[in-house]
């Protein structure tokens, strides 16, 4: 596909990581309003309405409306930036994960031009990359899958790069292959792999067990990521050690408590 | 009936291949990219349910335990294929794939909602600016340029002796003293390869070494002047500056004190390439700009054979053109409105001498 903007990149840092994007002349990526971490001299940002991809400019206003209103339900910005290398020479522009964890790169070309992915995974993508939103038709998936009703999909034959929480594992499943997975640590998926929510077997694990009444059902072929941490698990410890919440000062097993804190020197 | 769809199995990558798919009666062919063809009796099949929402017909065949597999979510292709299964398509149920119609007027309502308050907003803004900019007093606007200045320059070197300087100090004041305004103008001549002039509230001008060096006669240079100060004037600078920043920065602005309103004005100068305005101002400035020079007695002629040179210019789209209306047509419109005007007595400056001073100057420009 011609419209597509083949570029390379490098991924920095171990787990809280960023990706370097090189552009040879006049190739864009398109990001997240505020993903930008650096860039170089001769890079020019756009914020446009939209991906950028032809598919979204060639559905017309009705099109852009829809966009619009589908991204407003994913409660994402309306806007994109596209960052494009308007000089002579390679530039480069850098994106940082806004949660501590992995990126990953993903080549859609390989994937079938299709990939089907959780709300805040985007983080990057070529240029020509339709970054739109699918909804989960089956009502189990959509109320208890973790995710809600609404997936991000993008298309495309371009390098598209994630973000997830903790450490992101990719695993192939062949044909009816079948993982049960966490509902909040499924990432990303090709949209071939057959996603149900199944309950959790026995009313005292799902009390006591810490899991959560159901679960997400897998079954191949195609490949899917998942993350270790969902981040709203590790918001969830977070908020719980917060000051606010009691968990002031006390550091983990410490039973100094209080008075420790008045030697940390971080307490303003 | 054809289609695209993922296959996998053995032999096959992980995540699958991409084939175009042929379903005729009694079989289903799989065509991969390079060239090789799978003809699939339908009796083989096993079929089931699938894709990641459930909208999809996956069906298998060969061995049970590394079978192939293909996943196809076109509907009619799934229907199709669905028919021609018969009874062995029992129990397969197929979400159906249109999204509810109920999610789409959702959708599409909000759309609209944004885009009619996008519309009102566009429209309304006008004349916010306008009552905003009638009731800001000279001092302010004084102050707003002075704040101002410093984003402007950066990145630019400003050129304060020399030829280029010293011409465009004693241009400026001539034609400055033709124009009854409470503004006093103070003159910038910046290093910048950029063909270009900014005009910033309350009379602080800034001329871009770039614009000297492409002018062939003084008058040309004095045409820009002119507009520029056309642009204070009329107070276009101020409009744009709160259009651009909005009220409440500008306010902050010129109260000091206000942390990032310093760096918006970088980000409005660095991203709009300066101050926008609009064509009916520049028109007006085109207009009155000429009559300064014939008051101040300069040839105006200059005016427009600047535009026209700029209009031939290709390749790299000076800045001044990118917002001003099409050059040719200026220049058509100011000749216009010089026809029959007193012939000028040329301007005393040794120019050649000037231009050599102003692209001399190293660029400093920080391109963006």
């Amino acid at each position: 596909m011609a419209s597509m903007h083949e570029v390379d990149y490098k991924i920095f840092g171990d787990d809280m990581q960023y990706v370097e994007v090189e552009l040879d002349p006049q190739e864009a990526v398109v990001a997240e309003a505020g993903g930008m971490m650096y860039m170089q001299d001769g890079i020019a940002m756009e914020t446009i309405f939209g991906d950028g991809s032809a598919s979204a400019s060639s559905k017309g206003f009705m099109g852009a409306l829809m966009g619009a209103g589908k991204r407003l339900l994913t409660g994402e910005s309306l806007f994109m930036t596209v960052f494009q290398n308007a000089s002579q020479q390679k530039r480069s522009v850098a994106f940082g994960a806004p949660i501590p964890g992995k990126v990953i790169a993903v080549h859609l070309a390989e994937m079938g031009g299709d990939l089907i992915a959780q709300k805040d995974a985007f983080l990057c993508a070529a240029k020509g990359v339709s970054i739109g939103i699918a909804f989960q038709r089956r009502l189990g998936v959509g109320l208890f899958g973790g995710e809600g009703f609404i997936m991000q999909r993008l298309q495309g034959d371009g390098w598209a790069f994630l973000n997830a929480c903790g450490t992101l594992v990719q695993k192939d499943l062949a044909a009816g292959e079948k993982l049960y997975v966490d509902t909040g640590c499924l990432v990303a998926l090709q949209p071939s792999v057959n996603y149900d929510i199944q309950m959790v077997r026995g009313i005292k694990s799902a009390l006591f067990g810490g899991e959560g009444l159901f679960f997400a059902t897998l079954q191949g072929p195609g490949r899917v990521w998942l993350q270790s941490l969902p981040f709203s698990r590790l918001a969830g410890r977070i908020y719980a050690a917060a000051p606010q919440r009691g968990g002031r000062g006390r550091g983990e097993g410490s039973i100094l408590g209080g008075l420790g804190g008045l030697l940390d020197g971080d307490n303003g | 009936m054809a289609t695209e769809g993922l296959v996998f199995g053995p032999g096959l990558p992980p995540q699958g291949e991409r084939a175009a798919v042929e379903v005729r009666a009694g079989t289903v062919t799989v065509a991969f990219a390079n060239g090789r063809r799978e003809d699939v009796p339908v009796s083989w099949l096993r079929a089931r349910a699938g894709g990641w929402r459930g909208d999809a017909l996956q069906l298998e065949w060969g061995d049970a335990t590394t079978p192939f597999a293909l996943s196809v979510s076109d509907p009619i292709v799934v229907r199709a294929i669905q028919a021609q299964l018969g009874s062995r398509n029992a129990g397969v149920r197929v979400v159906s794939s249109h999204p509810p119609r109920a999610a789409m007027i959702a959708v599409l309502v909000i759309g609209i909602a944004i885009a009619g308050g996008v519309t009102l907003l566009a429209v309304q803004s006008r004349h916010l600016v306008d009552l905003a900019v009638r009731r800001i007093p000279v001092e302010w606007e004084v102050r707003l340029g002075e704040q101002s200045l410093p984003a402007v320059l950066a990145g630019t070197k400003e050129v304060s002796d020399g030829d280029a300087a010293r011409t465009v100090q004693d241009l400026g004041d001539r034609l400055a003293a033709q124009v009854e305004s409470p503004y006093t103008f103070t003159w910038h001549v910046a290093q910048s390869s950029q063909v270009n002039a900014l005009a910033l509230p309350g009379g602080q001008v800034v001329v871009f070494t770039g614009l000297i060096a492409m002018a062939e006669t003084p008058e040309e240079l004095a045409g820009v002047m002119a507009h520029e100060i056309q642009h204070v004037v009329q107070r276009h600078s101020l409009r744009a500056m709160v259009r651009g920043l909005g009220f409440r920065a500008l306010l902050g602005l010129v109260l000091g004190g206000a942390g990032d309103a310093g760096s918006q004005v970088a980000g409005l100068v660095e991203h709009l390439g300066g101050l926008r305005f609009s064509r009916e101002q520049e028109e007006l400035a085109d207009r009155d700009g000429l009559a300064l020079l014939q008051q101040a007695g300069i040839d105006g002629k200059g005016m427009a054979s600047f535009f026209e040179r700029l209009a031939k210019t290709t390749g790299e789209l000076p800045a001044l053109l990118s917002t001003h209306p099409a050059s040719e047509e200026r220049a058509r419109r100011i000749r216009a409105q010089l026809a029959g005007a007193p012939v000028a007595t040329p301007l005393p400056y040794d120019w050649p001498a000037v231009r050599a001073a102003a692209s001399r100057s190293p660029d400093t420009t920080q391109g963006w």
